[in-house]
């Protein structure tokens, strides 16, 4: 156990973030029950609430504050998986699936959390439908937020694809004298194709490069000013 | 020279004659199939995905790159004395880092598309960007890397030449 502080013991039937929680769909009584099966922690920033690979021992509540859910990448750099807020539970997938954590769980600020015990949590999500539902629900949702994360990372977006059309267009036809404009005049709609998105998409991110001030734009010429931040936009990291 | 301009018209035909519209084919069926027998929206998303930065390596190789190269090869054949303001070398760097986003996104998807039925057409198309596709390429980007360093080699013995020429003047 990580817990460096006590902290007073929060009711939960006056707990104004279960309202917002599964927890919500628990009757007083119930409330009471899980009140008697919990302790209450108080993180300091930095502190760490469990680790990868540690076993689980209850449900995580958070009172307030902030944390981080880390792991470790094959470059050994950290990685944020997500963060959680006030209201949100945290370790019921190690829970559910009598599995070991997969991430650190970190405080990114002060943060006041509660410690569900871990056989009380089964048995009452075993005997009560609707926390069960309401467990079903949270899994979907975080289902769903990961598949879409694991969609957007191995998609190139298009902002990307406008700077990388970019510096095709600058390999293939080269700048002018000013060693900056590149040598070709192509229509918004030339650039749009070239990239596979619509005009106004292509319009409005060559207007937000001007603004960055990664290119110049005079008419139908583009100017390369910041040809670092140009390749930085493209993601070209492969 | 000749014989590299004769070989980059073989490669550049079989790439867009014969590969890509191969694996545009492949990559129909899976999506076609999609619709009568749904794959999980996960590994589709995924297939999705790739498919659309191959077809943006495709469009910069048809529209960019290959007739690039093809107008240096030509010029060289011909023995004509172009001055084009391609950067082959540049070229080559941006296509090769698209290149290994494929095989990075190809590697990704590998385990769980293998996890369907042998029969669906998602295991052709990977199979066919992990050998077929990548072979080519490879063959392609040695070919047009070898006649760059050549070509550089050669610009810089030149300029020295001419250097020691007027320094002898």
């Amino acid at each position: 156990m990580k817990f460096k502080h006590a902290e007073p013991h929060r009711a939960c039937i006056t707990c104004a973030k279960a309202i917002h929680s599964i927890f919500a769909v628990l009757d007083a009584e119930q409330l009471i029950e899980l009140n008697l099966n919990k302790t209450c922690t108080y993180f300091k920033k930095g502190q760490t609430i469990f680790t990868e690979n540690a076993l689980p021992l209850g449900l995580y509540c958070i009172n307030s504050g902030k944390i981080k859910l880390t792991t470790t990448g094959l470059d050994g750099k950290e990685q944020i998986l997500r963060l959680v807020k006030d209201g949100d539970i945290l370790g019921y997938r190690s829970l559910l699936a009598n599995d070991r954590y997969h991430c650190n769980a970190v405080a990114l600020e002060e943060c006041s959390v509660c410690l569900v015990d871990k056989h009380f949590f089964m048995q009452l999500a075993a005997s009560n439908q609707k926390l069960c539902m309401a467990l079903f629900k949270k899994i979907s949702e975080d289902l769903k937020t990961a598949e879409e994360h694991i969609v957007s990372l191995s998609q190139k977006n298009v902002r990307e694809r406008v700077a990388e059309a970019l510096l095709f267009l600058k390999a293939t036809y080269g700048f002018e004298e000013d060693g900056q404009t590149i040598n070709v005049q192509l229509s918004r709609e030339e650039i749009a194709d070239f990239v596979g998105t619509s005009t106004e998409s292509t319009i409005r991110l060559l207007s937000e490069f001007n603004t960055a001030k990664i290119i110049e734009l005079h008419g139908k010429k583009i100017k390369i000013i910041n040809y670092d931040k140009l390749e930085k936009t493209a993601n070209l990291m492969y | 020279m000749c014989a590299y301009s004769v070989s980059v018209n073989d490669v550049i035909e079989r790439i867009t004659e014969k590969l890509y519209p191969f694996i545009d084919a492949q990559f129909d069926e899976v999506l076609k199939l999609n619709k009568i027998e749904p794959i999980h929206l996960h590994l589709i998303e995924k297939i999705k995905a790739l498919r659309i930065e191959f077809d943006s390596l495709k469009n910069y190789e048809k529209r960019l790159v290959f007739p690039a190269v093809l107008e240096i090869f030509n010029a060289q054949k011909k023995s004509s004395s172009l001055k084009s303001s391609v950067n082959i070398a540049e070229l080559q760097q941006l296509i090769q880092r698209k290149e290994n986003l494929i095989h990075t996104m190809v590697n990704d998807v590998f385990d769980e598309a293998m996890k369907t039925k042998k029969s669906h057409p998602i295991h052709s198309i990977i199979y066919t960007l992990k050998n077929s596709f990548k072979e080519e390429k490879e063959k392609w980007n040695v070919m047009v890397n070898e006649w760059n360093k050549n070509n550089l080699v050669s610009t810089h013995t030149n300029n020295v030449k001419d250097n020691q020429h007027q320094h002898a003047y």
